[in-house]
């Protein structure tokens, strides 16, 4: 479902030293932080990922039980 | 109410009512909240357009719980809320709370205004009790930035607990600028904000409110929110 999905990689605009991976869906623009591999680098592809399980995490908070 | 505009009539009674203090007056004395130039040369324009702002806040909370029985092998109850201002309904059949109420929604920030808080409240998402808590900021402008930590206390209760906005995921949507702080039940802070668990009876918000069952909106401003 979010296959088409891409993320930028960018630093908080308050502590730089913080990554963030945005990324742009159904018109809502979204942060979320940014993987990162065992040298403290971003990880581009895990933070991709952690994009796609936050939509997933909040369309399953949407569902009715 | 900002100062007025430069080049228009402006007081240093205006600026007390905007900034408070008590007379006298000194020159000088609010020269901190200039928007335009510096030093010891003070020029009552230098003011214009000078917002106070406001790092704290305080909520009534409209609240709902609702309780679900389950049934089959994995039969029990599942319980349900959402505490706060403008809070959404926490899922499956539950309605929308009651919206509460902010005793100081506008300029609210730390250094500057960030703009116009429309919603903070706390409730469940999902089946599992994961806890969310929402802070959103009209401000007109898409930015992460604003505040570094947001600190709650329960005024009755005693009770606190601090975020991070580094801890959020932040989005953007009309003008609103939103952060959204989610933690499941093997979360170190879960127990900061959470009485009981799910599948008890008296499951509800530590921070937000004084109910814990039952729908409505309470008497008094019980959670104090300061931005930092």
């Amino acid at each position: 479902m979010y296959e088409s999905l891409t993320c930028t990689i960018k630093d908080d605009e308050m502590q730089p030293e913080i990554k963030w991976a945005r990324f742009t869906w159904k018109g809502i623009i979204y942060e979320v932080r940014a993987a990162l591999d065992s040298e403290g680098k971003v990880d581009e592809v895990a933070s991709l990922q952690e994009c796609k399980d936050y939509l997933e995490l909040i369309a399953d908070s949407e569902e009715t039980v | 109410m900002p100062i007025s505009g430069v080049g228009q009539q402006k007081s240093f009674s205006d600026l007390q009512t905007e900034f408070g203090g008590s007379h006298p007056i000194t020159m000088g004395e609010y020269a901190a909240y200039r928007v335009s130039g510096s030093g010891n040369t003070i020029d009552m324009d230098d003011f214009a357009g000078a917002t106070a702002v406001d790092s704290v806040f305080q909520i009534k909370s409209g609240y709902i719980h609702t309780t679900t029985t389950l049934s089959g092998r994995r039969g029990g109850t599942l319980t349900r809320f959402s505490k706060g201002y403008n809070g959404t309904s926490p899922g499956g059949s539950s309605s929308t709370p009651p919206a509460g109420a902010i005793d100081s929604a506008t300029n609210i920030g730390v250094s500057s205004v960030i703009g116009t808080v429309t919603r903070a409240n706390h409730q469940t998402a999902g089946p599992g009790g994961t806890a969310s808590v929402y802070l959103y900021i009209n401000a007109g402008s898409d930015s992460n930035s604003g505040f570094t930590t947001a600190s709650f206390s329960q005024t009755a209760l005693g009770n606190s607990a601090s975020l991070n906005r580094t801890d959020a995921t932040y989005s953007y949507s009309s003008g609103v600028r939103q952060w959204l702080w989610n933690f499941n039940s093997s979360a170190s802070n879960y127990s900061d904000w959470n009485y009981s668990n799910v599948s008890s009876t008296g499951f509800t918000s530590k921070i937000f409110g004084d109910a814990n069952s039952g729908t409505g909106t309470d008497a008094n401003f019980r959670t104090t929110i300061t931005l930092s």
